[in-house]
């Protein structure tokens, strides 16, 4: 299990900031950020490459924080491989003094690379065989740092299921960085989401994807249909106005300005009005098929998104220039406080107010 | 072609033109039976022998000490660091006369009292024309040694100490193979400036017939002494051995890798 423990560090301009993280043994986490959030920074933190003075770091019980790197038994696997040009495959995996195993040189699939030099390898070679590296010691952390960056899409995926499966087969405990959303909710068992040197979120997948808590973290994990708007309580929720004609409804108390989003997925789009809640009319700008599904585009006096399975639009035919009623249900609305430098979330605040 | 070309090709010409007039002219003035016989003479088999050996002694022991220092000034920052930095480039800015004077008067002193008491002399003996050697060709190999310490990525050492390697283990298994590229070309400008050093060596060794006789003492020695024949005969030698130097550094130089 590692724990890290309110770290601070000062790195030039930049500062990682009360850095509280927790990953059980076993667990696939990941850090999700844009690029210079300080994901990297944190990496090499616990890896050993900095010096901490504000905050420990502790692996299994033993505090690591000023432990050597060799004495830490953890796994770095850097963005950029870092496969000394000098040496072949087979002496990069055993630098460390330790015995070529069999089983991680075919779980890898590198028999075949064990003698060549690291610059006849391939983007996806190099990363299979720095991920043999930093297993053959047997570390009770792998640090990934944006392991498939540097790779096409297609490989990417086949990284992605090797990953899965090395985590499975060696239950190692996992710390990957990504900037890649798809990629940290493929992978993790939890997420946490840092920006500027601070985690702003900590979750599983399936909480961020819900539940971002704020346009940042809604607009890292996908979200398109990001607006602001003006807050009036009514009755057990509150109206949000966008523009000048259209008011939102939703079941949270709000009051001034703020951010609304909703997931294109969640915006429904059909013929007729069914007089439900949060009902437009609109006409379609754009359409686009992607894969199994179509993405619209849909003027309602704001361009809004919708994402619709490709089997559920058939008996609607839709095309661009078509009128039809977009229904967004008042649960999908998400709120995020409007000066988005406050980690509150506003929505999780009211609900509870209501639960009391 | 642009006018500016043009005038650096003129200037090109004449540099080149120059260079080659001076060659050509020990070339010319060179007498083939004497030169067969001054490569014969036991004066030019003591003095290349001689050049080889201290130059050789003088590379080993400014290796030694370049890489330790590379080392430290391209890792460390310390307080002082730059005054630390001029003082090691001081031979490379001091004329080498000068670099020799200063010892002549050091090892003069006391200190060279004491010295000479533990059987250790440094003035006008071969051990004079090691440490004059050294001490001029040690900041070039150091700063050649440095350069490429300072270009190696930082975290494949990094990574070597997260493979479980201990920080001397790092520098032997990764930075200095890193590195070998351009120790050898530092080596090489190292070992042509022991072959062709004079000026230091003359103050402190001082220009002894068959003791202190390097190459250019040689020469300096034939001169001296109007044996201009002999004086040639080893320019041209020296000649041959710095155009070999030449082609090795190009040669490594051509091979060295950037990592």
């Amino acid at each position: 299990m590692l724990v890290i423990d309110n770290l601070n560090i000062k790195f030039g301009g930049f500062s990682l900031k009360d850095i509280n993280l927790s990953v059980q043994k076993g667990e696939y986490f990941t850090i999700l950020g844009p690029t210079g959030s300080g994901k990297t920074l944190l990496l090499e933190i616990i890896a050993g490459r900095y010096s901490v003075k504000n905050g420990r770091i502790i692996l299994d019980g033993v505090d690591i924080t000023n432990l050597h790197p060799k004495e830490r038994k953890i796994g770095y696997v850097p963005q950029d491989y870092l496969l000394l040009p000098h040496l072949t495959v087979s002496e990069n995996i055993t630098l460390g003094k330790v015995q070529l195993e069999e089983d991680i040189v075919n779980l890898l699939n590198i028999k075949h690379l064990l003698k060549r030099y690291p610059s006849t390898l391939s983007g996806g070679e190099k990363q299979r065989v720095a991920l043999a590296r930093a297993l053959i010691r047997k570390p009770k952390l792998l640090l990934l740092d944006e392991p498939t960056s540097s790779l096409d899409i297609s490989i990417k995926r086949v990284v992605w299921r090797n990953l899965d499966k090395i985590k499975n087969k060696l239950s190692v405990t996992v710390l990957h960085v990504t900037h890649d959303f798809e990629e940290a909710f493929f992978l993790s068992e939890r997420i946490a989401i840092m920006r500027n040197g601070i985690i702003e979120q900590i979750g599983t997948p399936n909480e961020i994807f819900k539940m971002p808590k704020s346009k940042f973290i809604a607009e890292l994990t996908g979200v398109e249909n990001i607006f602001e708007g003006f807050g009036k309580p009514n009755g057990q929720g509150s109206f949000i106005s966008v523009g000048q004609e259209l008011n939102f409804a939703t079941y949270k108390k709000i009051q001034g300005k703020i951010y609304l989003s909703m997931r294109p997925e969640n915006v429904v789009i059909k013929k007729c009005k069914e007089n439900k809640i949060n009902e437009f009319q609109g006409q379609i700008v754009k359409i686009l098929e992607k894969g199994g599904f179509f993405r619209f585009d849909i003027d309602i006096g704001i361009n809004i998104v919708s994402l619709v399975k490709a089997s559920e639009i058939s008996a609607l035919n839709p095309k661009v220039g078509d009128k039809l009623i977009v229904e967004i249900n008042p649960k999908d609305i998400y709120t995020f406080t409007y000066d988005d430098k406050s980690l509150e979330w506003k929505g999780d605040k009211d609900d509870e107010k209501s639960k009391n | 072609m642009r006018k500016i070309d043009l005038i650096a090709q003129i200037f090109l010409i004449i540099f080149v033109l120059i260079v080659l007039a001076g060659i050509s002219s020990l070339f010319l003035s060179i007498n083939l039976d004497i030169l067969i016989k001054t490569l014969r003479s036991k004066e030019f088999l003591f003095s290349i022998k001689f050049s080889l050996t201290t130059s050789l002694i003088s590379l080993a022991l400014s290796l030694l000490f370049s890489i330790l220092i590379a080392y430290i000034l391209s890792k460390e920052d310390f307080i002082g660091k730059k005054i630390v930095e001029n003082i090691v480039d001081v031979p490379i800015f001091l004329p080498p006369l000068v670099v020799g004077l200063s010892f002549l008067i050091l090892f003069g002193g006391k200190l060279g009292y004491v010295l000479e008491k533990a059987g250790i002399t440094f003035l006008f003996s071969p051990l004079g024309v090691i440490f004059a050697q050294f001490i001029i060709i040690t900041p070039y190999i150091e700063r050649n040694i440095e350069v490429v310490f300072s270009k190696i990525n930082k975290r494949y050492e990094f990574i070597g100490k997260s493979m479980g390697l201990s920080d001397f283990e790092v520098f032997k298994k990764i930075t200095l193979p890193l590195s070998k590229e351009g120790i050898l070309t530092g080596l090489i400008v190292g070992w042509s400036r022991a072959i062709a050093e004079f000026g230091a060596t003359l103050m402190l060794a001082g220009a002894t017939k068959m003791r202190t006789e390097t190459l250019p003492i040689a020469i300096f020695l034939g001169i001296s002494s109007g044996d201009m024949d002999f004086a040639v005969s080893i320019g041209v030698l020296m000649l041959v051995i710095s155009f070999l130097i030449l082609l090795l550094v190009r040669g490594v130089v051509k091979q060295n890798v950037s990592y």
